[in-house]
């Protein structure tokens, strides 16, 4: 037998693990021993996509191939005797309508192996559809459970109530998007769970017996009590939450998003003294509030403000912070953070920033949203309004537009002068396939700022290829005399920089030229990829 | 003058003796630094014998070992390169490498292996993956490999 398939199976068990689920799998067809291997390995990942692809035409047959695939895995570790470290299910796609019977028989098996990490994810494309799934009462009495993850279309009975729960050793839980019979079982569930140190419970819906067909409700309440390891939590869509949790972290709370985002905040906030991260979305703080925040907890590290539409301007002053993200619309952030490491901005291109003071290791990305019903774009006063200017040196300046580009909103002015230099412009997304936009939008962003670095990232905009393309040109070309015969263009101070270096995110053989190393990459929104000018005057 | 270097012995399966620096091992690693702390290694006298280690998987490791204690301050490109060239060796040299590694349980080692044989894997058919294993005999029945290559047309 060759060397690497007589590896001890744990060895060879670790080395799956690492592996994404699709390679994993093909082991099994590799030769006799990995098929042992692969029937012994005690990681179940089953995602209905990867196994299907895409699209499949007879999706209703395959559906029973992998039927019958988690079956036969998890007969085998049974037959062994071997415990189950993770069952993961993840399906999207068709459902038969046996599909509930096996899900029931899985939960056994899984229980009775003393399954340690266990997470059903079942968001249906055709969920009106697809009943939901009764989760069988076994799940709650696995003591070697640490981690439960339970997403989608799954339902909660009232049973829970009656039933012991013996999830002992439960450290981790997640409850996303269910459905409950009773709005008390999440509390009842939480309050059995002595360990838990991370407990997520986001956007759950109140199960209607006797008219499925009524609007649901969300669950619109939370108590929590005697949570004493509890270190993070992540809470959403719940008007009104207490949380009995001394030593919470990291806490994220979105209010929304569909609740009248103006009313009080309903939460025990004040009492997470401990707190290190906190993450507020969609929530209806005050300006007041945020002055005291840092008052209020002593140790805060890590500060993020999504659509919080309340607020207008915002004042941070804090020795110990070291993340700040907003993404809101603001008039002016004032920041007084001289160990802040990291600051993102995402919001209207009006706010004035100011930092009274800043390290010299501050990462800061910005993000400035135009609304092109105002007219011109004023990207250019976004980075005047940056003080003080020696910042601009940290910024990296992502410039996206959602309904495409106007060429009567670029105002170019037309100044010798070189613009403020900034360390990074990333664009992921591009005008219209017509040179002349090209050439205006790439001449109106370097009069806006002279940036160390462009970049230009790959993933759903197919005209980036194009775009990206005719750039590389312009800047490779930018002395030729026919460009600015051809645009009717004066002399700017871009067309005396010189590229320094490409840097492509994604292997590349250096034989390619660019047009066609650009025009293979493969758009994907998981996998950003992206191509860098180093730039130098 | 600093006291001089502690070292201490290890002895391979073919009972030759390598002298290394303790605090390399002790790094490193998780077993040695057991015993160490424990109080079972003696300086004047054990040797520490691993019988399933032969000298020329030893030697790597020692060298491995004593690279990553001295450069770990290096740039991370260039530990990478020096990684690279480090397991540039077949799959039999592989293999004990990694028996070894986790004998006495390296943990970095252990990962960089893995890495190794991950991409191995990774992305590749069957039949690539077959030869770089050098799986001359897959053991199935032509029936079940001919049933495996109709049902996972798209591994092959």
């Amino acid at each position: 037998m060759d060397r690497i398939s007589a590896l001890p199976k744990p060895i060879l068990h670790d080395i799956l693990a690492r592996l994404p689920e699709k390679d994993a799998a093909m082991t099994s067809v590799l030769s006799n021993e990995w098929r042992d291997t692969w029937y012994s390995f005690p990681i179940l990942s089953i995602c209905d996509r990867i196994i299907f692809g895409s699209y499949s035409p007879q999706i209703i047959s395959k559906l029973d191939k992998l039927i019958g695939y988690v079956t036969r895995r998890l007969l085998k570790l049974r037959e062994q005797s071997l415990t189950i470290k993770v069952f993961k299910l993840d399906m999207m796609r068709e459902h038969n309508k046996y599909m509930s019977h096996h899900f029931d028989l899985w939960m056994n098996m899984v229980s009775e192996n003393r399954v340690e990490v266990l997470e059903l994810c079942l968001f249906y494309f055709d969920t009106y559809r697809v009943p939901p799934y009764d989760l069988p009462r076994c799940v709650f009495e696995v003591k070697s459970l640490t981690k439960l993850v339970l997403k989608g279309k799954i339902k909660l009975n009232q049973s829970f109530f009656n039933h012991s729960i013996k999830l002992f050793s439960l450290r981790t839980l997640c409850l996303r998007d269910l459905l409950v019979e009773d709005k008390g079982i999440i509390e009842h569930l939480i309050s059995h769970c002595p360990l838990l140190e991370d407990l997520t419970v986001s956007c759950c819906l109140v199960y209607k017996k006797k008219n499925p067909f009524e609007n649901e409700k969300f669950v619109e309440s939370l108590f929590l009590h005697g949570l004493q390891k509890l270190k993070e939590a992540e809470i959403q869509g719940i008007k009104e939450v207490y949380i009995d949790a001394p030593n919470l972290e990291n806490l994220c709370y979105a209010y929304g998003p569909f609740y009248n985002l103006e009313a009080p905040l309903r939460l025990n906030l004040d009492s997470f003294t401990r707190l290190r991260c906190l993450r507020l979305r969609n929530s209806s703080i005050t300006e007041k509030w945020l002055l005291d925040l840092f008052h209020n907890f002593p140790f805060l590290e890590h500060l993020e403000l999504c659509s919080c539409n309340m607020l207008e301007r915002i004042n941070i002053s804090s020795a110990q912070l070291m993340i700040l993200e907003v993404n809101s619309d603001l008039k002016e952030v004032n920041i007084d953070a001289p160990n802040l490491l990291s600051f993102y901005y995402c919001g209207d291109d009006r706010a004035i920033i100011s930092f009274l003071t800043s390290s010299d290791h501050l990462v800061f990305d910005a993000s400035p949203a135009h609304d092109s019903r105002r007219g011109y774009y004023s990207l250019r006063e976004f980075i005047l309004n940056i003080k003080p200017r020696k910042v601009l040196a940290s910024l990296s300046l992502s410039v996206y537009h959602m309904d495409g580009i106007e060429q009567n909103c670029l105002s170019i002015q037309q100044v010798s002068s070189i613009p403020p230099s900034i360390k990074c412009l990333e664009l992921d997304s591009s005008p219209n396939e017509d040179e002349d936009l090209y050439f205006h939008y790439m001449n109106w962003l370097l009069s806006c700022c002279c940036p160390k670095t462009i970049s230009f990232f790959f993933q759903d905009d197919y005209g980036m290829k194009p775009f990206t393309v005719f750039v590389y040109e312009l800047l490779m070309g930018r002395k030729k005399q026919e460009w600015f015969d051809h645009f009717g263009d004066t002399k700017c101070w871009w067309h005396d920089l010189k590229i320094v270096k490409l840097t492509y995110s994604f292997n590349d053989d250096e034989k390619v030229d660019f047009k066609t190393a650009v025009n293979s990459i493969l758009l994907s929104t998981n996998d950003r990829k992206s191509v860098s000018f180093s730039l130098e005057l | 003058m600093g006291s001089p270097v502690k070292k201490i012995m290890l002895c391979s399966s073919e009972k030759e003796i390598f002298s290394v620096e303790e605090q390399v091992m002790v790094q490193h690693s998780v077993i040695i630094n057991n015993m160490i702390e424990d109080g079972s290694y003696n300086h004047e006298e054990s040797k520490i014998p691993l019988d399933c280690v032969d000298s020329k998987t030893l030697k790597k490791v020692i060298d491995y070992c004593t690279h990553h204690t001295h450069h770990h301050n290096d740039n991370q490109e260039d530990l990478e390169a020096w990684d690279a060239q480090f397991l540039n060796v077949d799959s039999n040299g592989l293999y004990d490498l990694l028996m070894a590694a986790n004998y006495l349980e390296i943990r970095n080692l252990l990962d960089l292996i893995y890495g190794t044989i991950k991409n191995m894997i990774k992305g590749k058919k069957i039949d690539e993956i077959r030869r770089i294993f050098n799986i001359k005999d897959h053991g199935f029945t032509p029936e079940e490999e001919e049933q495996n290559r109709k049902e996972y047309p798209h591994f092959y």
